[in-house]
């Protein structure tokens, strides 16, 4: 504590402004329509907070919520509403605004919706929300801390006024940094909200106290890695992410600091289970045993920056993890072909599709060429972002895709498992299994569930798990203070003048 | 001004064919490049709505020519992600036509003296000049571009690698980063310029009236700045423009080497993303720029050689 | 100078056929990531792993059979347009004005724009490479002609009664060969470098065939720390173009000097 009050008297001059490099940009910052990675990165913990989030250590941790409980039964959830927080345009956060942007989130969150059948929040109070669930809410909290779809709280009116598309029109949050401006393709910017008012003395993770010492936040879009790299290095930005690999040795030498946290998210090669030459499990567990992981993976990071195990979950998430082993993740080309003979197999051409987004497309390129070098005839389509999405729509153009999975804080999140997300996952059975676990009264039943069905899931190859990646990130030598948890933050990022 | 009519000609039949083969080219892919904005859970009937009106069953020359005016009038649509072309078009407009230019202006500074000089004082000067030539010819622009930012922005750090800054945010850092890319550029159609001027000027320097003003003791090194220089401009006047013209299929990839946010990396991304729209309106746009440039060198050998107006 | 010619000639057959040994598309190898030149891997490794030489010679290869359909098309496309022109009611001034609207499509455009429409493809990199053409082509064998209207022996010829397009095979066509075949050397030229190009932007050929442009694409985040990868392709590309530009120097020279 004391060293914490010390802080901002040994704190150097504040520094105006950082430029972050990003190598997306967000279609649209609505967070809790659209599950962007870089439009979380710049708008939650930013713009906007949540009743609850994950700290350091994986714990949920109150955040707009002064309290909250989970009844006995766990059919009912309710919030106590910390009081006096400003909204960036002068308003007071309510539980009027509460109910309105967590029942939003509801209708827009399938995944939420599941858990909650179909009942909302209410207000109970001036300050208080509740919502009673027909079945049992066990993991509701958890996914308001961590959807990928964020659970932001934004003032009723907003939510009122948004447009005819769905989507709100104006950025307005509890958080310490406030919409300044967006210049499509180019940047967005923020600025510090100077009647912020931190709700906790020290921080953890995305939790806690947030100083927003920098002025300015600028977050730049730009795709090209040798650019981000580049620019970088050249003093245009102070910080970017999705370092490659073959720069760290470089970075270093010039002084930079290179942040990594843990596992983001994983590489799945997803099969087409409705049609094609995937429809045959033989031929997908052929493909993963064929397959060679580690080229893969090094194909897309080079040398460091991701580890290579099948869990469908990441390494950190040790609820989910197994003590089992998959079956085919262990290369064995000879094995392979022999499932691929006695499969339906008929020597047609494997069709990959990847998108170009950070180096997926190399992936794909080095499994067709693992296909080839064992007599498989393989092509590759690589398409923008957008026209990767349409095509992937389309079962007949296409039998196996390459895309990053985000981690989720929940197995039954992972869109793979779901029959109508591009895959179109078909066993009725597994099906069944993945949503009991909604059912599950506790988080450790849900984990034994789940040990079992993971090793099912291996033996039905859904999807290839060639590998998981942990996004490094790099930052200017004299910037301190910046946040990795799933992306890099820079509400508490200061400069270093000693540097 | 028959030449001038033929020339205005010239471009109105530009637009129609290249016009009509962009819209017959689309007609036959109108299924790829469906819109961004389908969520995934619209299916069926729906989605074959939306294609009806994408395609509406009008013949075939009632829809190319409703395709021929709304390019005219502007009304362009949206690209595969959803954006306004026309807006997304003048936004980037900016960029290319200053690099464009740019360019042009480095190759013939750089392209001129050198000319000139190495007609001069032929013998080592101009089997250099040759040889540097021939080399930049020999590769493809973008090894050019990878080259000048090894030496220049990597090794010496004096500008750079990539990146635009635009003017409103600096005029310096502007000219700072389109240096390189306008480089690259320019020293390829400055390789072609003093290849070709070269030879008209040695055409120029050995024609009855210069051999006649050198019998009459004229120093040789000034004769050609002076008698071989002029009539030898127009030959330059059409490498300019040629270059200009090519300065569009040049940027496509000087912007990619660079990460210019220009019209060239815009076709390119269009490319990839298959969007037949946007990169239909860039390459009718591109056709008519190349056009009007062609018309304007007309006017200006008009207007520069008297004795072309007789040739008709 | 005839010399020249000779010795660039040398090179491109030398490079084609040391091409034809060593080319391989190569296998993606985690382990063998970026590795320097050495006696196992003469170029080095590329970012996946695969053997550079060979991918080189592969894509040297895909170069030279994308470039050598258009020259040869070009040529034919030469003779005929020639004959065309000679044959007295042929539309000459519309067919001109109408080919030089394709001066406004250069090849990079049109080839962007067909990826636009349906993907990178060989047969797609051809077309726009040969329609590119030709304008130059058109243009170049008119005025060839208009000097040919004039010639003795072919109007000789043709008021005896003999057939136009015997006329045209043995007094016209030796002339316009080597004209023709100097512009199918550039046009050969002008196509490699343009493949290269497209292939940089990964809208050449399609992504599985090794060409020397993607793999330049691929070079260029590791430009700095692995510069085999762009020096070894580079140093070919020259080579090739140096090559072809010895074959035109040295056949103009005689072509003028002859006239």
């Amino acid at each position: 504590m004391m060293i914490l009050i010390l802080f901002p008297a040994c704190r150097a001059e504040e520094d105006f402004s950082v430029n972050i490099a990003l190598s997306q940009e967000p279609p649209v910052l609505d967070v809790m329509l659209n599950s962007s990675i870089s439009g979380k990165m710049i708008a939650v913990g930013n713009i906007y907070e949540k009743l609850l989030v994950l700290d350091e250590e994986g714990r949920i941790k109150p955040e707009l919520a002064s309290s909250w409980t989970l009844s006995e039964d766990g059919k009912s959830l309710s919030f106590t509403i910390r009081e006096g927080v400003p909204f960036h345009n002068g308003d007071v956060l309510e539980a009027e605004d509460v109910a309105a942007s967590m029942n939003r989130w509801l209708d827009s969150t399938p995944s939420a919706r599941s858990v909650t059948g179909g009942s909302y929040f209410r207000e109970t109070g001036p300050l208080s929300v509740e919502i009673k669930g027909e079945g049992k809410l066990t993991f509701l909290p958890v996914m308001i801390a961590s959807s990928p779809q964020s659970a932001v709280i934004m003032p009723a009116e907003c939510i009122e006024q948004a447009a005819e598309d769905g989507l709100v029109t104006e950025f307005i949050g509890t958080g310490p940094y406030m919409f300044s401006a967006w210049r499509t393709g180019e940047y967005i910017e923020l600025c510090a909200f100077a009647d912020y008012k931190p709700y906790a003395d020290d921080s953890s993770g995305l939790w806690g106290r947030k100083d927003a010492g920098i002025e300015t936040l600028r977050y730049y879009f730009v795709p090209d890695e040798v650019t981000r790299e580049m620019g970088f290095e050249g003093g245009i930005y102070d910080a970017y992410d999705c370092v490659s690999s073959d720069y760290l040795e470089r970075l270093e030498e010039k002084g930079a600091k290179i942040l990594q946290g843990g596992e983001n998210g994983s590489i799945a090669l997803v099969f087409n289970k409705k049609e094609g030459v995937a429809l045959d499990q033989k031929f997908r567990q052929a493909v993963s045993l064929i397959a060679d992981r580690d080229t893969l993976m090094r194909a897309c990071y080079g040398d460091s920056g991701f580890s290579i195990h099948s869990g469908y979950m990441e390494k950190e998430q040790s609820l989910w993890l197994t003590d089992r082993e998959d079956p085919y993740s262990v290369r064995d080309p000879e094995r392979g072909k022999e499932l691929l003979a006695s499969s339906s197999y008929d020597g047609s051409t494997v069709r990959i599709l990847s998108s170009n987004l950070t180096n997926l497309d190399k992936i794909a390129i080095a499994l067709a060429s693992s296909l080839e070098s064992e007599g498989i005839d393989a092509d590759v389509t690589v398409l923008d972002w957008a026209s990767f999405i349409e095509k992937r729509k389309d079962s007949s153009s296409w039998d196996i895709y390459v895309s990053a999975m985000t981690k989720v804080p929940l197995p039954q999140l992972k869109t793979y498992l779901s029959p109508s997300f591009p895959g179109w996952f078909g066993d009725g059975e597994l099906l069944e299994r993945t949503e009991d676990l909604n059912d599950a009264g506790t988080l450790e039943e849900a984990s034994m569930l789940w040990n079992d069905l993971q090793v099912d899931l291996w033996e039905y190859v859904p999807v290839m798990i060639p590998g998981h990646y942990s996004t490094i990130y790099a930052v200017s030598g004299d910037l301190e203070g910046v946040i990795i948890s799933d992306g890099f933050y820079f509400w508490n990022a200061y400069r270093d003048a000693s540097h | 001004m028959k030449r001038l009519i033929r020339r205005i000609l010239s471009i109105l039949l530009t637009l129609i064919v290249v016009s009509f083969a962009v819209f017959t080219m689309q007609s036959f892919s109108a299924g790829d490049s469906a819109s961004y904005m389908i969520s995934e859970e619209v299916g069926g009937a729906a989605a074959d709505a939306y294609m009806k009106a994408m395609v509406p069953d009008d013949p075939f020359p009632v829809r190319y020519l409703s395709f021929l005016f709304s390019f005219l009038t502007g009304d362009w649509g949206r690209s595969v992600s959803g954006q306004d072309i026309a807006e997304l078009i003048t936004r980037k407009a900016g960029v290319t036509i200053s690099l464009s230019f740019l360019s042009i202006l480095l190759a013939v500074l750089i392209a001129l003296p050198l000319s000139i000089l190495s007609v001069r004082y032929s013998g080592l000067l101009r089997k250099a000049v040759s040889l540097s030539a021939v080399l930049i010819m020999a590769i493809p622009s973008f090894l050019t571009g990878f080259f000048l930012i090894i030496i220049f922005s990597a090794g010496l750090g004096l500008f750079p690698p990539a990146g635009y800054t635009s003017p409103s945010v600096s005029l310096l850092l502007w000219l700072r980063s389109l240096l390189l890319p306008s480089l690259t550029l320019a020293l390829l159609h400055a390789s072609l310029m003093i290849r070709i001027f070269r030879k008209a000027l040695d055409e120029n320097m050995s024609k009855p009236f210069t051999l006649s003003i050198l019998a009459f003791g004229a120093d040789r090194k000034s004769l050609v700045t002076q008698s071989a220089l002029k009539p030898s401009l127009p030959v330059l006047y059409t490498l300019i423009a040629s270059s200009l013209a090519s300065a569009a299929a040049g940027s496509a990839v000087t912007e990619s080497v660079f990460a210019l946010p220009g019209i060239g990396s815009l076709l390119v991304s269009a490319a990839l993303s298959r969007d037949a729209r946007l990169s239909g309106i860039i390459v009718m746009l591109i056709a008519l720029a190349v056009s009007v440039i062609y018309m304007l060198l007309e006017c200006v050998l008009l207007a520069a050689d008297p004795r072309t107006r007789r040739e008709a | 100078m005839k010399r020249r010619r000779l010795v660039g000639i040398i090179m491109i057959v030398l490079i084609a056929l040391l091409s034809l040994l060593l080319a391989s598309a190569g296998t993606a190898a985690g382990s063998e990531r970026l590795l320097s030149p050495s006696l196992e891997h003469p170029a080095g490794t590329d970012t996946m792993g695969r053997d550079l030489a060979g991918r080189i010679a592969y894509g040297v290869l895909v170069s030279f059979s994308i470039a050598l359909p258009v020259s040869v098309i070009s040529i034919l496309l030469g003779i005929t347009l020639s004959f065309a022109f000679s044959v007295s009611g042929f539309p000459t001034i519309p067919f001109l004005m109408l080919s030089d609207t394709m001066k406004s499509l250069p090849p990079v455009l049109l080839a962007l724009f067909l990826n636009a429409l349906s993907g990178p493809g060989m047969l797609k990199l051809i077309v726009a490479l040969t329609v590119g053409n030709v304008p130059n082509i058109a243009r170049l064998c008119h005025s060839r002609m208009m000097v040919l209207r004039s010639d003795g022996p072919s109007l000789a010829a043709l008021s005896m009664g003999v057939g136009r397009i015997k006329v045209f095979m043995t007094h016209m066509l030796p002339f316009l060969l080597p004209y023709l075949g100097t512009e199918a050397v550039s046009i050969f030229s002008a196509s490699i470098l343009t493949e290269a190009s497209l292939s940089y932007l990964g809208c050449g050929v399609p992504p599985m065939i090794p060409s020397l442009g993607s793999i330049l694409a691929e070079a260029r985040p590791v430009m700095l720390s692995a510069p085999w990868m762009i020096a070894f392709p580079a140093v070919i590309l020259a080579l090739i173009g140096i090559a072809l530009e010895m074959i035109i120097s040295g056949s103009s020279e005689t072509d003028t000097a002859s006239h």
